[in-house]
């Protein structure tokens, strides 16, 4: 602010000096000039007045010579008095003598001109003194001498002095003020601009454009400093815009800066280029050995599994060793016990048959009796047949001869009776016989029941014969069996007892091939991972130029 | 045993007629109570060689035999055959004695002509010509039979075979 | 035909069961009572021995009788089941009512009996044969 007022009043104060020294010379020279004009007019009124004597002089003189009257040079000095300003006049022939005159006893004595020269002008303090030469025929014949009052004119001096006097101090105060305001405006814009360029110069761009319209120099500067500032935006929004990854915004802007803006962007999209081909090549190098490393890892692992599982199968294979050695101990032991039982159970078997045979008879008699049984009841039921035939025959004979009673009126009355009596017989027969014949079907029922049961019987006893024929054959066979199991399992328990011996060397060394494995599989785990780190980070690389490159120009 | 004397008095009001009214597994019939000379309970019925199949049989009241007629299948209708009959009607018409079954007796009531209607033509024709009139009633639809033209209908059936 | 009598009338009938059914003959009408087996003889012109439930469209009962029937052209059997132990007695006929007699075509029913509140029908056989004769297309007349 204070440099502001400075350069205010540094351009106030000039343009008042300036003003001030111009009013002063003005003045100087416009009263200088007054006194010329002045001058030239007294002088043209003294010489009109020095004509008109000059005249009356050449006349007054003629008629003085011839009649010596001098009225005609006494009409021009009183015509000449009627000029107020016209304080002293008087005439003087040739000689210096006094011709006529009036309140002339002041008047200095002059040195008058020559004959035709001009008057002789002369300011003495408030008057003014004219003296000129009255010439005829180029020759003097008298001399006039005028005082004038110079109090007009002093008057007029110092109105001109006073009124150029204010006429200097408006136009002081008037250029004052308005060199103020032109600086105090210069200084304003000129200070927004330097408050701008601060800023800028501190990095910022966030500032608004300034807002000139005027066409003067300043409001040039002012849009020459806007186009700077955007510039600068745009530069540094293409510079965010890359920094973003974003390389294909186009640069608005020409110059220098613009063009090396440009060929940055380019050697960066160039670099992201070259960055991708590289990391994709480290890429799928390092997947490559990923993938022989999990192989390798996985084929380790196998390898190991596989050596565990011998391992376990090889232990498994010595415990079922050991198990079978048992057993076959036991077998043995079994064997032996089975042996005497086998030897117990073939006595009990021919003791068995015996009684089986002995059954076997007995069933045949009685199947024998039944079947003669049998044939009986058969006998039986055709007798009772017959009787029931007769009972029915006799039932019809009974009805046919009641029907014939009835034919034969009272007479058969009887008959009736009789034939009644005959068929209540009859039908007690019927029942009777219906009676037998029940009981023959429940003794024919019974029998059959016990001919087959029988015929089971008899069928079961030759079976059980035939089947103890068949255990006694397989006892034999089974002791042969048992000795030969009991041979074997001896051979077995040998055998096994061997084998155990061989699988604990395989087990030893197997867990030796175990642990080699592991360290091999700790080996490819910790390559694994180093290459697996290696893919992060490349992917990683990936990813940040991948940001670069799918925003790149298709060049 | 239910008895009832033929009805002799005329109806009181001249334009009524005393009804006996019935019911045989769906269907309820009326009858002219003059013609209900007794109703008993079901016995025996004894079948009668080469009879129609509505010829039910025969039963005896009394040292009488009758025979039964089945409206039922007399008037071919639709359904199961009624299963809850235990009341014969025995009736007399033109000197003829014969036995209906009922499954329920519904009582004689005085029942005004002007409640006569004609019987609806979805009916079977046979049961529509040995019926009088139909009549709406508190227990449905009632067939009012006009037994000598049944009894005309049926000897007639048994000619034309 | 035996025409029904219009009154009670008495006459000895022979009392049997035929598909189930109890039925009843005039005795005179019989002339013998054989055995289910009964055939006519070789030179009689009418050799056939009737199933008296099938014709009368009875159920199939044990035919252990026949009831021989004497006609004029030699005698003619109805197989029965059996023969009542009533046998030939006399009973008390009731009539056909008439409406029946309307009812039943061919009427082969010449009045009815009754026997412990169950009513017996009088079958008149010769009636039965004549039937049997139309429907198998044998005439004997």
């Amino acid at each position: 602010m204070m440099k502001d007022l400075k350069l205010r009043w540094k351009v106030a104060g000039t343009t008042c000096i300036i003003l001030a020294l111009t009013v002063i010379g003005i003045l100087w020279v416009f009263a200088a000039n007054q006194r010329e004009v002045l001058k030239a007019g007294l002088q043209a009124k003294v010489s009109s007045v020095t004509n008109m004597l000059c005249w009356s002089l050449e006349a007054a003189v003629d008629a003085a010579a011839i009649t010596m009257q001098t009225s005609p040079i006494e009409e021009v000095v009183e015509s000449a008095k009627n000029d107020k300003d016209l304080i002293s006049i008087r005439v003087e022939d040739a000689q210096g003598e006094k011709l006529t005159g009036f309140n002339d006893a002041e008047l200095p004595d002059l040195v008058p001109p020559r004959v035709s020269a001009p008057p002789t002008i002369e300011f003495r303090q408030d008057r003014l003194f004219v003296v000129a030469a009255i010439a005829k025929d180029d020759s003097l014949v008298g001399v006039l001498r005028m005082a004038y009052s110079l109090d007009k004119f002093n008057a007029e001096e110092a109105r001109i002095w006073q009124t150029g006097a204010l006429i200097g101090l408006l136009a002081f105060v008037l250029g004052a003020a308005l060199a103020f305001l032109f600086g105090h405006r210069i200084a304003r814009h000129l200070g927004a601009m330097t408050s701008t360029f601060q800023k800028m110069s501190e990095g910022d761009l966030s500032q608004e454009p300034l807002d000139l319209e005027s066409g003067d120099e300043i409001g040039q500067l002012a849009s020459a400093f806007n186009a700077l500032l955007s510039q600068m935006r745009e530069l540094s929004e293409h510079a965010r815009a890359i920094s973003q990854g974003n390389l294909n915004r186009p640069l608005e802007g020409k110059g220098d800066l613009a063009i090396a803006f440009g060929d940055m962007t380019h050697s960066i999209i160039e670099l992201t280029a070259k960055f991708t081909e590289l990391s994709e090549l480290i890429d799928t190098r390092t997947a490559d050995i990923l993938t022989t490393a999990k192989q390798q890892e996985s084929g380790a692992a196998q390898q190991a599994a596989t050596v565990s599982e011998i391992t376990a199968t090889m232990e498994e294979l010595a415990a079922t060793a050991r198990q079978i050695a048992n057993n076959s101990e036991n077998v043995t032991k079994a064997a032996e016990q089975a042996a005497n039982m086998v030897t117990d159970g073939r006595q009990s078997l021919s003791s068995f048959v015996q009684s089986m045979t002995s059954i076997e008879n007995g069933n045949r008699t009685i199947n024998d009796n039944i079947l003669r049984l049998n044939r009986q009841v058969q006998q039986i039921r055709g007798v009772v047949e017959l009787i029931n035939d007769i009972a029915d025959r006799s039932d019809l004979l009974a009805l046919n001869a009641a029907l014939e009673g009835t034919k034969a009126g009272d007479a058969g009355k009887g008959f009736l009776l009789v034939a009644a009596e005959m068929r209540r017989l009859a039908e007690n027969v019927f029942q009777s016989t219906a009676e037998i014949k029940q009981l023959i079907g429940e003794v024919t029922e019974a029998t059959n029941a016990t001919v087959m049961a029988n015929e089971s019987g008899m069928r079961a006893t030759k079976d059980g014969v035939e089947r103890a024929g068949e255990a006694e054959r397989a006892f034999t066979l089974i002791v042969q069996s048992i000795e030969n199991t009991t041979n074997s399992a001896k051979q077995i328990s040998l055998a096994t007892q061997q084998q155990h011996t061989g699988t604990d060397q395989i087990v030893a060394a197997m867990g030796e091939v175990s642990g080699v494995a592991n360290q091999w599989v700790e080996g490819i785990r910790h390559t694994t991972n180093s290459v697996s780190e290696l893919a992060a980070f490349t992917a990683q690389l990936k990813t940040m130029v991948a940001k670069y490159q799918q925003d790149a120009p298709d060049a | 045993m239910e008895t009832r004397q033929p009805q002799a008095s005329p109806p009181t009001d001249a334009a009524s007629v005393s009804l006996f009214l019935f019911r045989d597994g769906q269907e309820a019939y009326a009858l002219g109570s003059a013609a209900v000379v007794e109703v008993i309970t079901g016995s025996t019925v004894t079948p009668v060689p080469f009879t129609p199949d509505w010829m039910e049989g025969v039963i005896s009241v009394r040292g009488k035999v009758l025979p039964v007629l089945d409206l039922f299948r007399y008037f071919q209708l639709p359904g199961d055959a009624p299963t809850q009959r235990s009341r014969l009607l025995l009736l007399a018409v033109e000197g003829n004695l014969f036995a209906l079954w009922s499954d329920k007796i519904l009582g004689v009531e005085d029942i005004a002509e002007a409640k006569f209607e004609v019987p609806m033509d979805t009916l079977t024709p046979l049961l529509r010509e040995c019926m009088l009139a139909q009549l709406r009633h508190d227990d449905g639809l009632i067939f009012y039979l006009d037994l000598p033209k049944l009894l005309e209908k049926t000897r007639q059936q048994v000619l034309k075979k | 035909m035996t025409s029904p009598a219009s009154a009670a009338s008495q006459s000895p009938l022979l009392v049997f069961s035929a598909g189930g059914l109890p039925f009843a003959v005039e005795a005179a009408a019989i002339a013998q009572v054989a055995g289910g087996d009964w055939q006519p003889a070789a030179n009689a012109r009418l050799t056939q021995s009737i199933d008296l439930a099938a014709l009368l469209g009875l159920p199939q009962g044990e035919r252990k009788r026949t009831l021989v029937l004497p006609t004029p052209q030699g005698p003619c059997g109805f197989q029965v089941d059996s023969i009542s132990r009533q046998e030939v007695s006399l009973k008390t006929w009731l009539p056909v009512p008439s409406l029946l007699a309307d009812w039943a075509k061919p009427l082969v029913v010449i009045g009815f009996v009754l026997e412990n509140e169950q009513v017996i029908s009088v079958l008149n056989l010769a009636d039965l044969m004549a039937h049997w004769a139309d429907k198998t297309g044998r005439n004997h007349s």
